[in-house]
């Protein structure tokens, strides 16, 4: 019988659909670019804030600098938290890996961790802080550890209980001289692990372990 | 990166391609054949004999009526126009009514012990005497000029096998309606595509018309199939005769009115359509052209990325349960990675480039009177429900054949398509 088979037809489509799939690969990526200035004004404002503190913290010794630790928790705490959760979700769910900014978030991480230490020391504060170091590569159990973290952090915000400050870094940065300096300090070598109150625990820890070691 | 993850990109980006090439396919053939696709048809004087046949089975009297009258009102010489309803098996007393009622008029009714809907129609087409035989649903309603419009396309093409109507919602009023309304439309524009390229696949239940010597040939309707509306299209296909789609060849139905029978339906046309295409795979050759591509497989390709973009945020719920992490498939939610979004946004570009034109060829192609005007609201509501609805269908429709469920009379809704 033979009838007609519009090859040109769908040649010309395939054609058509390939260019619309690629412009759409680099609209995509251009988007990504876009996000990623914002994201990085973000840090920067961040870091601008938080240098601010570090120099009154330094100039001042005495309880007044107590009162603005306290200020600065509150603010820091959630902006920080904010933008580890943003950098999480790029990465878990848009595919985009960002070194640069990760890194950055990681200097940051370090210094607010480092005033942090320094003034609930000086401050005789009940805070706790809580280190944890994952890897998205060679670790299954890192996501659940991620869940219990924020499990941890929801309970203590809705009972308003001791003040927790968490700190995530990514193990597998060896770049990063941050990741170097902390891994090596504390001797991380498997994950997750986790280090409260100074004290090393390596595998998955459930929330309510967690909360035990604080308490 | 987990092979999972690996996996599942290749298919996001399969299924987006797909999705692509789909609507670039779509638009491209509507600004190319914009003119076949709208072209109508020139008045004739032939006027052929043409047998209507109603099969019916416990229809209500009222319903029966109406669709009686809508024939009998008709553009069409009274001498050259056969009505015939095949009563197949019913256990009310509607047949009788009519009867009665409309001695004067030359009605023919038969009874029959029950069979099904194609055993009704072949039934009646064995006692029908028409050049053309047209099948109506009971629950379906034709325009004065519905059979002289149909005429006019038989006319133009000595080698037109069936022509279709234009199937339409009776006054679409309810959710349910009002998306549906819509859809049809989709599906008359989509059929009309298909036309350009010989490949209409279905010649609906509702209403269509059919050259006689065509239906003996092919021994008439299969009364096992499901869907015997698509499988007579795909036989009729199968023998080299062409199939036509009319744009104003108007009929009327009243569809599904809750969610539940939309789904039975659907399910029905799936099942129906896989086994009627499995029953006549010889077309799955290049030997029948474009048909190969549209006719038997397109349905099919197309319900990949619905099937990735509905199915699959489930299955990701279901993976980011912890036990699934522990045993090693971490962060498989990568459906939205940032190239995907790129692609996203041109395909809603051409879905919404698409849509605009369906409801301009709504609008141009609407019966006097009963325009129903462009609804946002019915429009929306099919953009967003339809793909959970298909996605379910196909979900029951696999469930039911692997059972092997029965088909019935009850089991069937209005059947148009």
């Amino acid at each position: 019988m033979g009838r007609n088979f519009s090859l040109n037809v769908y040649t010309t489509v395939f054609i058509i659909t390939l260019a619309l799939f690629l412009t759409g690969i680099y609209i995509g990526m251009k988007l990504n670019d876009i996000y990623l200035i914002d994201f990085g004004k973000e840090v920067e404002t961040l870091n601008v804030k938080m240098h601010s503190y570090e120099l009154l913290f330094l100039l001042d010794n005495s309880s007044m600098g107590c009162d603005l630790y306290g200020e600065y928790a509150v603010t820091l705490d959630s902006e920080t938290f904010s933008i580890g959760a943003n950098l999480d979700y790029m990465e878990q769910h848009q595919g985009i890996e960002n070194k640069e900014l990760k890194m950055q978030y990681f200097k940051l991480e370090m210094r607010d961790y480092l005033i942090s230490k320094k003034m609930i020391k000086q401050c005789n504060l009940n805070q706790s802080i809580i280190l944890y170091f994952y890897s998205n590569t060679e670790c299954i159990l890192c996501r659940d550890q991620g869940f219990e973290l924020d499990k941890l952090k929801h309970d203590i915000n809705i009972n308003n209980q001791t003040n927790v400050r968490t700190y995530s870094f990514d193990g597998d940065y060896e770049d990063s001289a941050v990741i170097r300096a902390l891994k090596h300090e504390f001797n991380i070598s498997t994950y997750p692990a986790l280090v409260i109150n100074d004290q090393v625990y390596e595998g998955l820890r459930r929330s309510q372990e967690i909360k035990n070691k604080l308490n | 990166m987990y092979i999972c993850q690996f996996i599942w990109n290749i298919f996001t980006y399969i299924g987006t391609f797909i999705l692509l090439f789909a609507n670039v396919f779509l638009i491209y053939s509507i600004i190319k054949y914009k003119k076949e696709i709208e072209k109508k048809y020139s008045d004739t004087d032939w006027k052929p004999k043409v047998s209507i046949i109603i099969p019916t089975y416990n229809e209500s009297v009222k319903t029966l009526e109406k669709t009686i009258l809508c024939v009998l009102k008709s553009n069409y010489p009274k001498n050259k126009l056969e009505l015939i309803i095949v009563d197949d098996g019913s256990t009310n007393d509607s047949c009788d009514i009519i009867k009665q009622k409309y001695k004067s008029q030359n009605i023919k009714i038969f009874k029959k012990e029950n069979g099904g809907p194609a055993s009704a129609k072949n039934y009646g087409i064995k006692k029908s005497k028409g050049e053309l035989v047209g099948t109506i649903d009971s629950d379906s309603f034709i325009a004065p000029n519905t059979i002289y419009n149909m005429i006019k396309i038989f006319k133009s093409d000595k080698s037109i096998g069936a022509v279709a109507s234009s199937v339409k919602i009776f006054n679409p009023k309810k959710w349910i309606e009002r998306f549906q309304h819509f859809e049809y439309e989709v599906i008359l524009y989509v059929r009309r595509i298909f036309m350009v390229y010989e490949s209409i696949y279905v010649t609906p239940g509702g209403f269509s018309l059919y050259k006689k010597k065509i239906l003996n040939k092919l021994k008439g309707f299969d009364e096992n199939s499901l869907t015997e509306d698509i499988e007579i299209a795909l036989r009729i296909q199968s023998l080299g005769y062409k199939i036509r789609s009319s744009l104003d060849a108007y009929v009327y139905t009243v569809p599904p009115q809750d969610i539940l029978s939309l789904i039975k339906q659907r399910v029905r046309w799936i099942r129906g359509g896989i086994r009627d295409r499995i029953k006549n795979r010889h077309l799955f050759s290049f030997e029948y052209g474009d048909f190969l591509y549209l006719g038997m497989c397109f349905d099919f390709i197309i319900l990949i990325p619905i099937c990735i973009g509905i199915v699959a945020p489930f299955i990701m719920a279901l993976l980011n349960a912890s036990w699934i992490n522990e045993l090693g498939f971490v962060s498989l939610a990568y459906l939205s990675t940032s190239h995907i979004t790129g692609i996203g946004i041109i395909i809603t570009i051409l879905t919404v480039s698409w849509t605009l034109s369906v409801i301009n060829f709504m609008e141009k192609n609407s019966e006097e009177g009963t325009k129903v005007g462009w609804d946002p609201i019915g429009i929306l509501i099919f953009i967003f429900a339809y793909g959970y609805i298909m996605v379910f269908s196909w979900l029951v429709a696999f469930y039911k054949e692997i059972t092997f469920s029965k088909k019935s009379w009850e089991t069937r809704e209005s059947i148009v398509r």
